[in-house]
This record gives C-alpha cells, sequence and structure tokens, in this order.
C-alpha cells in the first residue's frame, strides 16, 4: 500500500513539474558574440533573467561569421529556428531577400514600447533594408586606435591635454611612427594577416579619400583603391608594422609593449580595461578616432541588431514574438551596460544620457558617431560577404608586399564583378 | 529444397535491408537531389526553376572553377604519392623492429594526429607557425633564415596545407601497409637470404611486388580522399593568397553557403563527384593490370 501511496505521490509531482514551469515563456536566443564583449552579454542575460519570471532566456553563443548565418538559415528552413539572434546590419542585404529574417510590423514594435525616433538615423535606416523593420539596432561598433601613452610620451607624440598628436595626416603620421620605431620593433601592432581587419582599416582609408567602393555595379571606381591599397603596404615595407601577422598575435604584441599602437575594433576595449583593472597591462593606455590620414574624417563602422528568424514551416507563435521583443526592448533600454563592451549604443537616449558621457574610456571616441561609415548595401560587402573573402585574397598579399596594389585591386574588381 | 531457398533470399534481404535503407536515404537520395537541384536556379534552402544546362554552361566559363580544379590537382600531386611513399617506409621501419612494445609506441605515435580533428591539427600547425610567436619561426631565426609566412605566401601556402595533411593522415597508410607486410610469408625473406639476396634486391623482388596490391588501395583511397580537400584550405588559407589554393569544394561553399547559389554549386558538385569517379576507377584499373603483368 505504501509503495502505491509514494508512486501516486512521485507521478502527482512530476505532473506539477510542467504545471508550474507553464507560465514561463522560454525565449531561444543565439548570438555569436565570443570575445570581451560576450561576456558582458552573458551578464545582461542574466540581470533579464533574474528580473523577470513570466521570461526566461535560454541563450546559446555560435561561431562568429559564415558559420553563424548558415546554421540561421538552414534551422529556419526546417522549422528548428531560435526566436531571437543577433544579426549584423551590413548582412541584411544577403539576408532580406533570402526570407529568413521576420519583419517586425510598427504595432508588435509599439506593442513593447520601440519606435524608430529612439535610434541613429543611418541606424534605423539600415535596420528597415528591403522596405520593412527586419531588426532592432542594439549598438555602433567602428575602427578605433588603442595606443601605449607612456610610450608615446616618451616619444612626445602627446599635448598636454595628453592627446595623441600624429593623427593628423598622412605625413604627421608617417613621422610620428618614425619616431616610435627608433623604440619598439614595430610602432604599430596590427593583425596585418586577418583579412576582416584590413578591410576595416582599408575602407576606413578609402572613404578618408572620399574613394567608392561599389558604384552602379562597378567595384572600385578610379584609383583610390590601389592608393588605399599602397598606404598599408608602405606601412609593412617601413617596417612601421608586422607583416601576415594573426589577430591573436597583434593584440599580444601591443599588450606586452612590443608595438606603441593598435588598430582594431571598439570591442577589443573590455580585453585592455579588464588587463588594465587586473594589473596585468604594465602601461596606461589610451584609445581616439581613427588616424585621419585624408582630407575626410572616416572611420568603418557596422552594428549589431536583433532579429526573428523566420520560417515557413515552423512560424513563431504570438506568445513566443511578444516574449523576444520584450527581450529585445529590455536590452535597448539597458544598453548603456552593453557600452562597457566598447560599443556604442544605438538607443539615442543611453548615448545623450549624462551616464554614457562620463564613460571611460567610451567618451574618448564618441565622435565616431559623425564620422562612421558603413559598408555600401549589397550582397557583396557586409560580415562574412564576399568582400572579406576577397580581401583575404586579394589585398591582403598586397598589404604584404607579395602583390602589388595594382594587381591586387585588378582582381579584387574581376573577382567581385564576375559575382554580380 | 525450395523452402530453404525462399528462407535463405529472405533473411538476406533482412540483414541487407538497413544497409540498404541508410545508403539510400543518405547517399542516393541527396545525391539525385543534388543533381536535379544543378539544373535549376534554386537557393541554398528551398527550390528554384529549371533551368536546364544553364549552370553547366555557366561552369564551363567560369575561370574560377578551372582555377580551383588546376589547384585541387595540384594539392593531389603534392599529397597522394609523398604520402604512399612515406606510409611504406614507416610502415617498413615499424614492421623491422622486434620489440613489440617499442613498434606499438612508434606505431601509436605515427597514428595519434590521425585521431585529432581537423580543427586541434590547424589550430596547433597555426600556432606553430604564427609569424610573430611561432615556434618555427624561432627556429628559422635560429638558422639566420628570414621568417616566413607560410600560409600567406604563394610559394608556400600549398606545399604546407600538404605537408599538414600528410603528417595529420600518414598514420592510417602506416597501418595498411603494416597489415600488408605481415601477410608477407618471413619464408620468402629467410630464403633469399640463403640464396645471397642484399636489402634493397629483397625491396624489390619481394616486398614491392607482393605489398602492390596494398600500394593500389592506399593510392586510390588517397586519391579520393585528397580530391575532396575543403577543410585545410578553409582553415589554414581561405583559398588565399589570390586564389592559390582555392579548391573545388570551396568554391561549392563560397557559391552555395556564401551567394545562396545552390543550383550552381549543385552543379560544380556534380561535376567533381564525376571526376572522382572516372579518376580513382580509371587509376585502380590501371594499377590493378600492372598487377597482372
Amino acid at each position: 500500500m505504501k509503495k502505491y501511496l509514494y508512486s501516486l505521490l512521485s507521478g502527482l509531482f512530476l505532473y506539477m513539474i510542467p504545471v508550474s514551469a507553464f507560465a514561463v515563456t522560454e525565449v531561444i536566443w543565439w548570438d555569436f558574440l565570443g570575445g570581451g564583449d560576450g561576456v558582458r552579454m552573458k551578464k545582461l542575460i542574466d540581470n533579464f533573467n533574474s528580473s523577470h519570471d513570466d521570461i526566461q532566456i535560454n541563450a546559446t553563443t555560435l561561431e562568429w561569421g559564415v558559420p553563424f548565418y548558415t546554421k540561421v538559415q538552414t534551422s529556419a528552413a526546417i522549422g528548428e529556428q531560435p526566436d531571437m539572434m543577433t544579426y549584423h546590419l551590413s548582412r541584411f542585404p544577403l539576408a532580406v531577400p533570402t526570407g529568413v529574417l521576420r519583419p517586425i510590423s510598427e504595432a508588435e514594435l509599439a506593442s513593447v514600447g520601440i519606435s524608430g525616433d529612439r535610434f541613429f538615423p543611418a541606424n534605423w535606416e539600415a535596420a528597415n533594408f528591403g522596405g520593412a523593420t527586419h531588426g532592432v539596432p542594439l549598438d555602433i561598433h567602428a575602427n578605433v586606435m588603442y595606443f601605449n601613452a607612456d610610450m608615446l610620451a616618451q616619444a612626445g607624440l602627446l599635448d598636454e591635454n595628453g592627446d595623441p598628436t600624429l593623427l593628423d595626416g598622412l605625413d604627421n603620421f608617417m613621422a610620428g611612427l618614425e619616431k616610435l620605431d627608433a623604440m619598439v620593433e614595430y610602432p604599430i601592432g596590427f593583425a596585418s594577416g586577418n583579412g576582416g581587419m584590413v578591410w576595416r582599416w582599408w575602407y576606413s582609408i578609402l572613404r578618408m579619400m572620399d574613394g567608392e567602393y561599389l558604384v552602379d555595379g562597378k567595384v572600385c571606381p578610379g584609383d583610390k583603391c590601389e592608393k588605399a591599397t599602397q598606404v598599408l603596404a608602405d606601412l609593412v615595407e617601413k617596417g612601421y608594422m608586422p607583416s601576415e601577422t594573426d589577430y591573436g598575435s597583434a593584440k599580444a604584441m601591443f599588450a606586452s609593449g612590443q608595438s606603441a599602437i593598435h588598430i582594431n575594433g571598439v570591442w577589443e576595449v573590455p580585453t585592455w580595461v579588464d588587463l588594465r583593472s587586473n594589473n596585468e597591462l604594465g602601461f596606461k593606455f589610451g584609445v581616439r578616432d581613427m588616424p585621419q590620414l585624408f582630407e575626410t574624417e572616416a572611420s568603418w563602422a557596422d552594428s549589431h541588431a536583433f532579429a526573428i528568424p523566420h520560417s515557413d514551416k515552423n512560424p513563431i507563435s504570438d506568445e513566443k514574438l511578444k516574449a523576444a521583443l520584450t527581450v529585445i526592448a529590455w536590452m535597448s533600454d539597458n544598453s548603456l551596460y552593453w557600452a562597457t563592451a566598447g560599443h556604442i549604443p544605438s538607443n539615442k537616449h543611453i548615448v545623450n544620457s549624462v551616464f554614457y558621457n562620463n564613460m571611460e574610456p567610451n567618451a574618448a571616441y564618441a565622435n565616431i558617431g559623425n564620422n562612421m561609415v558603413t559598408e555600401p548595401f549589397s550582397p557583396l560587402t557586409g560580415v562574412a560577404s564576399p568582400t572579406y573573402d576577397a580581401m583575404t585574397n586579394y589585398i591582403m598579399p598586397a598589404v604584404n608586399g607579395q602583390l602589388s596594389a595594382d594587381e591586387a585591386v585588378q582582381m579584387l574588381r574581376d573577382d567581385l564583378e564576375s559575382l554580380m | 529444397m525450395n523452402v530453404y531457398r525462399k528462407n535463405i533470399v529472405i533473411s538476406a534481404y533482412i540483414l541487407i535491408f538497413p544497409f540498404v535503407f541508410i545508403y539510400c536515404l543518405f547517399l542516393l537520395y541527396p545525391t539525385l537531389y543534388t543533381l536535379l537541384f544543378s539544373f535549376t536556379n534554386s537557393p541554398l534552402i528551398g527550390w528554384g526553376d529549371w533551368v536546364g544546362l544553364e549552370n553547366y554552361i555557366k561552369l564551363w566559363n567560369d575561370k574560377f572553377f578551372w582555377k580551383s580544379l588546376k589547384n585541387t590537382f595540384v594539392f593531389v600531386f603534392w599529397t597522394v604519392i609523398p604520402n604512399t611513399i612515406i606510409g611504406l617506409m614507416c610502415a617498413m621501419m615499424i614492421n623491422r623492429i622486434k620489440s613489440f612494445l617499442l613498434s606499438g609506441t612508434l606505431l601509436a605515435c605515427f597514428f595519434l594526429p590521425h585521431i585529432l580533428p581537423v580543427t586541434v591539427v590547424t589550430e596547433i600547425w597555426g600556432w606553430m607557425v604564427s609569424k610573430q610567436f611561432g615556434i618555427m619561426q624561432e627556429g628559422l631565426d635560429y638558422l639566420g633564415f628570414k621568417r616566413i609566412g607560410f600560409f600567406s605566401q604563394r610559394t608556400w601556402a600549398m606545399p604546407m596545407v600538404a605537408l599538414i595533411t600528410i603528417w595529420w593522415t600518414v598514420g592510417f597508410n602506416i597501418l595498411l601497409f603494416i597489415a600488408g607486410l605481415k601477410n608477407i610469408s618471413p619464408e620468402l625473406y629467410e630464403a633469399s637470404d640463403i640464396e645471397g639476396a642484399n636489402a634493397l634486391q629483397q625491396f624489390k623482388f619481394i616486398t614491392w611486388p607482393l605489398i602492390w596490391p596494398i600500394t593500389a588501395l592506399v593510392l586510390t583511397l588517397q586519391l579520393i580522399f585528397q580530391l575532396k580537400i575543403f577543410d585545410q584550405m578553409y582553415l589554414l588559407t581561405g583559398g588565399g593568397p589570390f586564389n592559390s589554393t582555392l579548391v573545388v569544394l570551396q568554391l561549392v561553399y563560397k557559391q552555395g553557403f556564401q551567394l545562396n547559389r545552390g543550383g550552381y554549386a549543385s552543379a560544380i558538385a556534380m561535376v567533381l563527384f564525376v571526376i572522382i569517379i572516372i579518376a580513382s576507377v580509371l587509376q585502380y584499373q590501371v594499377l590493378r593490370n600492372k598487377d597482372k603483368d
């Protein structure tokens, strides 16, 4: 008799679990944030989960780039897609025609208090590629220059305010590097062996010259792409920056004082902040906008956005949609913390707040909002696009002195124009 | 008698059913699907319109396809024969060792890389040859050479990937060769010893002809494996510098996954499929005929 009672009780207990769990909506979340910023995002997710009883985020971090976007597409095709995901705005031109992004109506956005006017206009326009809102911008991330303040001071390259003096004009920049070259092996620690990194700096330089990358089905009209390539190739050739260096090595060179300047994205801010606060970085570091080598200020930029994948087989339920949008709105409202990952929040109200303007070191590059240049709207550009491959394939070898700038850009044109 | 035969036939069908079912579901069905796909302008996921031979005509005129085909064969050249020769040499060496412990340890050492996933293999080598911090660069410094970007210089990229591939896969060939060598009767060697044959003669007249069926098998398997090269290129060179390591499957990946052109990618895949079938059947027949001479 006792035995039956036990099994009855345990049966009852098992029955109760789904009942008590029923009130909670689980939001399946996929992202590609594996770096220092990923740690911050996990904190934000934890904060969300602990402050919400009715919605719980179940997050998975996947491999950045083509693997992520391929997985999203294939999973949506069989109805196993997540409820929400991170997505690069630069990739919307490639993604929207495939139908993998679910359009979000104005009413749906309004139901959680989101409207377009809270975002920077260019950002919101990019999120509306294809005539409907396909995602909600979270941040803007751009290229910046990190510098070893101790070393620059020693070389006499800091003014009385602590601002680097080598940022203005190519000749001035080169003269500064020459001074640093006497002190360190390589003045600039740059990942010259990473196609994505080369693209971001190369595109910034191109836009500083007011050059165009894609116009009316033409790749690199004029000769400015050649010039931009030559600028980077000269830096390697003069020994101001190491050749064929991978991403991790470039960071290590800067962290260990083997180079005085590091060109990278804002997403590496947490790396230096954390190292410094753990007393593991043996020098004072600073961040500024990219050195302005030509007439126009420009810094390559892209945005992370949240999107809801669409599946014909298994469209998202109303309940899940509401929950996912609630998460997205909460993340946007709380993106001040996301700024500690180096990114500039897309939410204007956050950027205009007192808290943000007192944030270090973010305030030092707040100007990027004004001089950022996004990639052209095209299926040929954007994260993990053919442009990234072409950079690895042609421009990077030219930067490393294996190919002339003219040859490299011509190969780039031939390749990309054949894909149009 | 008849009932007995019938039973045999039925149980035979039952026994081969799981294999045939899985073979059809996971091999035949996708292959036929890919063939159909290659006549359409489908995206990566879902169907497109029937375009007939358009993809194949486009392929014929695609210089990147020809380039990738050439590179694939260059890679085959760098790997297939060296991998077989090195495999045979190592197997003969291990086979001569009398101590079971020592030969077992050596075999394990050679086989160890083979059990590593390709990502681990490429990471290890990536670290070892990293231009700034790689241990191999320190060696070059010590010898007074300039540092080399092994994966980013045109001269080095393809041979380097081939070297890593050999390091990674040679263990399997050694295993096959050792099995073959163990099958050669020791009496043959003893008899030739008595007749005064030296080691070279023993190899030429005993080992080489008797191991030939295994060699033919290894060569054919290698050809098939290496024509399907993708992972190492994707992880180490990305096809660069300037397409010098772009291989056929990478083009399939690029067209299919990156540019969302499932139809065209399928056409490329079908062509590679046919090339592999022709090359391997041809090679195996030629090598087998040599056996009969």
